[in-house]
């Protein structure tokens, strides 16, 4: 709560500060305020009574919530520096992009925090919203433009069919409160208004086509290739994230009582995404394409841990999104100083890159890794957390699918480590600046460290 | 509710009998007052006095040739002047003209439609009035008309926006969105606590945004003839030139009473408790009084015409939106911090 | 205050036929009696004479379009004033200083596009 208030007036404070020409205090100023608010949840770790106070039932920063709420601040913190281009492009408006980047981040924190399903919608549309704008920011450039269109008109139907479907949920339960709905389907549990189902069903529909899950994950290709690069970071991390939660978060508390319908429905939703976002990803000759794909088959595995529903699967899905986060950022920092200094995102713009820039391959080859799920990687632990929460609910079937899948994943994960190490490039080299160092550094460290005591976060629950 | 319904049906019909003679003659009203302005006699050839000037205008309009340009659309051209008289004439349904009368033990209140939410009702009407404009320049396919429709609209929503939130003082005062309810609130010190002394800031905000609304000098850029023609009308010909005119007319009456209504106590008179009457006559002479009124600021709007010069189109915006709005907040928060310090 | 019942509209239905009545009449009337002679030339739009180029409906200055955008918000805004202002009373204080802060937001919201120069009309 207090983290939300905060973050709101952070974000008019910075959008204000735009109308002075020091425009590197603007990054300085969105990164204080990203910190000062990562302070504010870790001080409603300890004091969890002050939202039940102020929030009236609509909010709630729980333990897990706190979680989820840190690794979308983490995940933004060590974005920021990345959008350094930002600050030097006199075509580009930093005050108003970073404004509305905490603000979308405000929108994402109440996806974690909601308890109540109006809470939910308004937390998902802030995002959502401030999505279709940061898409199309490059106003010039005509394939952004066509993204934010193809992405608002898409996202705009996907949350009418959600607000259709928690109309539905309030005809049947009569509340748009997680309880009371979750008491609801406990107490008519053998006289359920078909409503409930209906309204379900597509509350559902709407949410996994945020997430980029098949079979509603059409337009993420397009969108994540026309949008800038630090905006396709940006998005593919935080929507993840947030959205997930929120899902798990629904299921969990309101919908367990009729946990046969949904999970048939997820199950084969993950087993579609899998296939779907890992064989189109071999296919692919553009390094910002196959991360499009690679994010759909992220949300193939993280959908497997929220439909296996088991004691383990918070924290499999706070895991798994903490790693599958800190190796995107990784991906997309190479893929902005390659892209930016070759002007293509191809696998041939990073042919011969090791020879240039050492660092810069070692650590795409880190993230590349742990987005595959080899051992000694976040990613790694980050599955195993997965497939052990499906295990103990003995879904065998989805995780022989999705091992197979991670298999085909190592394919085109290793196409662009053999890219960087084994072929000739035309020698340009790629520099990196202070900033991109240090996140680096920072993103490659704790892909390593998560990896290899997982305990270090893992144990927070 | 048989007989109510039926002295409703006959009610409205008077009302709008006379909402359309008055606008009928506030034609002939607006070239006598002008012609006074700036010394000259105006029309005095139909009839004594000029009186039947306005008959012969009408009979004129319906004699002339009507015409279409044949690259306009057609059903939208006919639709623009229809939508822009419709919207005119359904506002007056929720005006009330008079307190009521007591006939054989039952009450008839003299409203059309007595219902708790007639300010809103009012606003919407009015906010539909853009759409007439809009939809016949837009019709026209022609460059003049278009901008002119382009003006007026976005003049009406710069002002509604200020309007609106002019009133929001009002409402606060009364509690209610009814207009009866707002009148009566008015009916203090003997018939003399209008809201003009309570709210002077509102008035002068909900007057200028009505002159706009209206399309009236010195805010009539749309039909701005130095620079557009005829505006939004440039290629309208007969009765259809003869609607937009007319709901002109029809749209200053009907400010002309929501103004009386909202800060000059509506049919409230100085006195009306002292008088030794019964409540039938007093109710007759405060519908009187309010005609008086009406017809009071259908004369301020045609004076203000030939007085005041016409806004540049910057001037007009950077009014409604850096002036009015700003000021109509402030009244708002100065209105609500007085309400609570006072408990009034 | 007092509660609308439904026929307490009906009286809108009679005149709302009076006005469409009175419309539609002036309307045939005036197609009836008016005389009507075409022209190709006649019928062109009148752009003072002089033969019109291109179509009318042209692209028209950005700023018509963020003023209309800018209604939108701000009229929502206003519109969430009116329950407000008619339980005033009953909200007290506390109501009060809630709408202050909304109104802040809005007003900073406000300041914003004045700095950004969009009400600015060269």
């Amino acid at each position: 709560m207090l983290a939300i208030s905060a973050l709101s007036v952070f974000g008019i404070i910075v959008l204000f500060l735009g109308f002075s020409n020091n425009k590197s205090a603007l990054m300085l100023a969105a990164m204080l305020s990203l910190l000062a608010t990562f302070g504010l949840a870790l001080y409603e770790w300890q004091h969890p009574e002050i939202t039940p106070a102020v929030a009236a039932g609509m909010m709630s920063f729980d333990n897990l919530s706190i979680l989820f709420t840190a690794v979308l601040l983490v995940t933004g913190i060590l974005l920021l520096p990345l959008s350094e281009r930002f600050l030097v492009d006199p075509k580009a408006q930093p005050a108003e992009y970073y404004a509305i980047l905490l603000f979308s981040m405000v929108g994402a924190i109440m996806m974690v925090t909601f308890d109540n399903l109006i809470m939910l919608f308004l937390g998902l549309e802030i995002l959502s919203i401030s999505l279709y704008v940061l898409t199309g920011s490059d106003k010039r450039n005509l394939l952004a433009n066509e993204a934010a269109l193809k992405y608002f008109l898409m996202g705009a139907f996907a949350t009418g069919v959600l607000l259709y479907g928690v109309a539905m949920l309030y005809g049947a339960a009569g509340s748009f409160s997680l309880s009371d709905i979750a008491l609801y389907v406990q107490d008519n549990h053998d006289n359920l208004s078909p409503m409930l189902y209906i309204g379900l069903f597509m509350m559902l529909v709407g949410m996994l086509f945020k997430l980029s899950v098949a079979p509603f994950h059409w337009w993420t290709a397009d969108v994540y290739t026309g949008a800038p690069n630090f905006f396709t970071a940006y998005m593919s991390t935080i929507v993840k994230t947030a959205g997930f939660a929120a899902l798990y978060k629904i299921l969990s508390v309101s919908f367990v009582g009729v946990y046969d319908y949904w999970f048939l429905m997820l199950a084969i939703c993950a087993v579609l995404t899998l296939c779907i976002g890992n064989l189109t990803a071999t296919a692919q000759q553009s390094f910002k394409r196959m991360m499009a794909y690679s994010g759909v088959s992220h949300a193939g595995y993280m959908l497997i841990a929220v439909a296996s529903f088991s004691d383990k699967t918070p924290e499999a899905i706070f895991f798994y999104s903490l790693a599958y986060s800190i190796a995107t950022i990784t991906a997309f920092a190479a893929l902005m100083r390659v892209a930016d200094t070759k002007g293509s995102a191809d696998f041939a713009a990073f042919y011969g890159l090791a020879k240039t820039n050492p660092f810069l391959s070692f650590a795409l080859t880190v993230s590349m890794l742990s987005l595959a799920g080899i051992p000694l990687t976040a990613g790694f632990m980050g599955k195993l957390f997965v497939f052990m929460s499906a295990l103990e609910q003995g879904h065998v079937a989805l995780v022989v699918a999705a091992v197979l899948m991670s298999a085909v994943g190592v394919y085109y994960y290793l196409r662009v480590v053999i890219a960087m190490y084994m072929r000739e490039g035309n020698g340009v080299a790629v520099t990196l600046s202070p900033r991109f160092r240090v996140v680096l550094i920072a993103t490659t460290v704790l892909t390593i460290l998560l990896g290899v005591v997982p305990s270090l976060v893992a144990g927070a629950l | 509710m048989e007989s109510v319904l039926i002295f409703k049906a006959i009610f409205i019909l008077v009302v709008f009998g006379i909402t359309l003679l008055t606008a009928t003659y506030s034609t002939l009203a607006e070239r006598k007052v002008a012609g006074f302005l700036q010394d000259r006699l105006g029309p005095d050839r139909a009839g004594p006095y000029g009186l039947l000037q306005p008959l012969a205008d009408a009979v004129k309009m319906f004699f002339k040739e009507e015409f279409i340009p044949s690259s306009a659309n057609k059903w939208l051209f006919i639709a623009g002047p229809s939508l822009a008289m419709l919207t005119a004439l359904m506002t007056s349904a929720v005006v009330p003209f008079g307190d009521s009368i007591i006939w054989d033990g039952q009450e008839f209140k003299l409203q059309g439609m007595e219902i708790n939410i007639g300010i809103l009702y009012v606003f919407g009407i009015v906010s539909l009035g853009v759409y007439g404009i809009m939809v016949g320049g837009w019709a026209s396919n022609n460059k003049f008309s278009l901008l002119g429709a382009i003006r007026a609209a976005s003049q009406n929503i710069s002002y509604e926006l200020a309007m609106g939130l002019s009133i929001i003082a009002i409402m606060m005062m009364t509690g209610s969105l009814d207009l009866n309810a707002v009148v009566k609130g008015q009916a203090g010190f003997h018939g003399m606590a209008w809201n003009v002394f309570y709210q002077p800031l509102a008035c002068i905000i909900f007057i200028v945004c009505a002159f706009a609304e209206c399309n009236r000098t010195p805010f009539d850029l749309p039909e701005c003839e130095t620079e557009l023609v005829g505006g939004y009308h440039t290629e309208y010909s007969s009765m259809k030139l003869g609607l937009y005119l007319f709901s002109e007319y029809t749209n200053m009456f009907v400010s002309s009473a929501v103004i009386s209504i909202l800060f000059f106590g509506g049919y409230n008179f100085p006195g009306q408790d002292l008088l030794p009457f019964s409540h039938n006559v007093i109710t007759i002479i405060g519908a009187a009084v309010f005609f008086g009124k009406i017809l009071f600021f259908i004369f301020f709007f045609m004076w203000v015409r030939w007085t005041l010069p016409r806004f540049r189109y910057d001037q007009l915006m950077g009014l409604g939106w850096k002036s009015l709005l700003p000021l109509a907040i402030v009244n708002v928060m100065i209105t609500g911090a007085v309400i609570l310090l006072t408990g009034k | 205050m007092q509660v609308s019942s439904p026929q307490d509209y009906l009286p809108i239905i009679i005149q709302f036929a009076l006005a469409l009545g009175f419309v539609v009449l002036s309307m045939i009337a005036s197609h009836a009696i008016g005389p009507k002679r075409k022209a190709k030339i006649k019928d062109e739009q009148w752009e003072c004479g002089i033969e019109s180029v291109g179509d009318a409906r042209a692209p028209i200055s950005i700023k018509y379009f963020l003023v209309a955008i800018l209604f939108v918000l701000f009229d929502v805004e206003v519109i969430f004033m009116y329950p407000w202002a008619v339980n005033f009373r009953y909200l007290g204080w506390i109501g009060f200083v809630e709408m202050v802060i909304f109104m802040g937001f809005l007003l900073t919201g406000y300041f914003y596009i004045i700095k950004k120069g969009v009400l600015n009309w060269e």
